[in-house]
């Protein structure tokens, strides 16, 4: 089982990756460089970089780091995935598929960009370990309150899960104290719809493609 | 009895190798988002930074 799990995940994964990778060149990258031109003079916003760390060079480098990077990420979506996939029949069909890819979705994307929008380099934001601790918060919640709701068939429990859903929003998310920016209004939002748009190609797309090889795999276990 | 007391075996010990491989797979799955969208080493940050962004990690 271990073998099926981590096979499925890393091949879907990988190809995932590579298609969103392809995507983010043409939408959300040169969001982000256009950003960063504004973030040179908002120093005073308090978004530094350590120029003295290691970063790499503009261009296919840079690319070349991101794609690692989303690998690295969609890997470990799909890993989520696919254990949710594992609570389903040995034969995985599409159907429980996209429902899982919904739910990693929802609790990945839709649950934290309700408290924490998402930021372009140069915009202002609250203390970083306050809403990273936010984030994952809020994904656990989403993610146990889900299994609660979808995957126990006993009342109380599914009512529990509604409200472990709602509760780091209740709770609320850290705000910056200011809500001025250098970074215009008509480009944050632009890429706030942008990548919400790619998270859900992505959940889309390994929603598709964990269940072929989930299946695929299932032949080839010792 | 035999049959269905190494069945009811069989079944458990497919059950925990089941759980045992979920929490393996998402063990494996939070050490790496943790690497890519929180850690707070500056290479790895600049290194994932267009990642971090657009799958809407709390990054800056």
């Amino acid at each position: 089982m271990m073998y099926r799990l981590f096979a499925t995940a890393m091949a879907a994964g990988v190809l995932v990756a590579v298609l969103v990778s392809m995507v983010e060149v043409y939408t959300t990258t040169p969001l982000i460089l256009e950003a960063e031109g504004y973030e040179v003079s908002t120093v005073i916003i308090g978004h530094v970089h350590d120029h003295s760390a290691w970063s790499p060079e503009n261009g296919w480098e840079r690319f070349g780091y991101t794609v690692v990077a989303n690998v690295v990420t969609t890997i470990s979506f799909a890993l989520f995935l696919v254990v949710g996939l594992s609570f389903g029949p040995k034969q995985a069909d599409r159907r429980t598929g996209f429902l899982m890819a919904i739910a990693g979705f929802a609790a990945f994307t839709l649950a934290p960009t309700m408290g924490l929008p998402p930021e372009l380099p140069g915009m202002p934001t609250a203390d970083l370990h306050a809403r990273q601790m936010w984030w994952l918060a809020t994904v656990l919640c989403t993610l146990g309150g889900l299994y609660c709701l979808f995957l126990t068939d006993i009342e109380p429990v599914k009512i529990l899960g509604i409200l472990i859903v709602l509760a780091p929003h209740i709770w609320g998310a850290p705000h910056p104290l200011t809500q001025a920016s250098e970074v215009p209004a008509t480009l944050a939002a632009h890429f706030a719809a942008s990548s919400i748009v790619i998270s859900a190609i992505l959940w889309g797309l390994l929603g598709y493609f964990a269940p072929l090889f989930y299946n695929y795999f299932k032949g080839k276990e010792a | 009895m035999n049959t269905q007391t190494s069945s009811i075996a069989k079944t458990s010990s497919n059950l925990s190798e089941m759980i045992k491989a979920r929490l393996v797979a998402l063990a494996f799955a939070g050490a790496m988002l943790f690497t890519v969208g929180f850690a707070q080493s500056a290479p790895l940050h600049n290194a994932a930074h267009d990642t971090r962004h657009v799958e809407v990690f709390p990054c800056h």
